[in-house]
């Protein structure tokens, strides 16, 4: 059983889309529970999305690791772009029209809920974002 | 990621969403579910049984179908999906705009 995935891929979204096939083939060999591996695929898609679009420098890369041990899954997500912090990004107005929400907020509001730990620092001009989710459903 | 337009019938669109409606998803199919919200008139019946991944893009492209639909007194329902994109439907408040149901049958009587 592969004890976790280390990936280093330039900050675009065909990197991305290839990336993420590699985790599908994760989910798979190291057993992720399905509902473990629905957050995981949502916190990268939001996260990831959310550094292409925003994290606008030139020659920027993703490194992200990701581990499930049976108990708890754990993602890294490592970036040299503009410094963001997506856990203090504003919840969504609920007294806005749903139509008028931004999308971004929806995104980030849904991986708050759904992980145990959601924290970001800036460390040595990266962004470093860490999540953890615990399998409770054994 | 695949759409499938399976009828038509009294104004309303009957389309079948399979696979995972992330990036690469939308980009695949949301040029062609834009047309499809132009040409329904009373409603767009989503059967979305194998739509197994739902991110806040995909969520994007279904609001806008909606509001594309309410503009002319349409609407756009979910039948039948899978439990955690039920769920991430709920968390985001998008079931208010979009109905979810669990049959063909209840999608057009909500319909109206």
């Amino acid at each position: 059983m592969p004890v976790s995935i280390n990936e280093t891929f330039n900050a675009d979204y065909d990197s991305f889309t290839a990336f993420t096939s590699k985790v599908a083939v994760y989910h798979e060999e190291a057993q992720v529970p399905s509902h473990l591996a629905y957050a995981a695929d949502l916190a990268l898609e939001e996260l990831v999305t959310n550094i292409v679009k925003y994290g606008n420098t030139e020659g920027n890369v993703i490194t992200i690791s990701l581990s499930y041990d049976g108990e708890m899954l754990e993602i890294k997500i490592v970036d040299s772009g503009s410094e963001f912090d997506p856990t203090t990004a504003q919840a969504p107005d609920l007294n806005l029209p749903l139509e008028e929400r931004p999308i971004g907020q929806i995104g980030l509001s849904m991986v708050r809920n759904m992980f145990d730990r959601f924290e970001y620092h800036r460390a040595d001009g990266k962004n470093i974002i860490e999540l953890g989710i615990v399998n409770k459903k054994k | 990621m695949e759409m499938l337009e399976t009828k038509q019938e009294n104004g309303i669109v009957f389309l079948k969403l399979s696979g995972r409606l992330d990036l690469a998803g939308v980009g695949q199919v949301e040029a062609a579910f834009k047309s499809q919200t132009n040409d329904a008139q009373k409603g767009l019946v989503i059967d979305a049984a194998e739509l197994s991944f739902l991110a806040s893009l995909g969520m994007r492209m279904l609001m806008m179908g909606a509001k594309a639909m309410k503009a002319k007194g349409g609407k756009i329902v979910i039948v039948n999906p899978q439990e955690e994109v039920e769920n991430a439907l709920r968390m985001s408040g998008l079931d208010q705009v979009i109905p979810i149901v669990e049959s063909e049958a209840a999608a057009i009587s909500e319909l109206g």
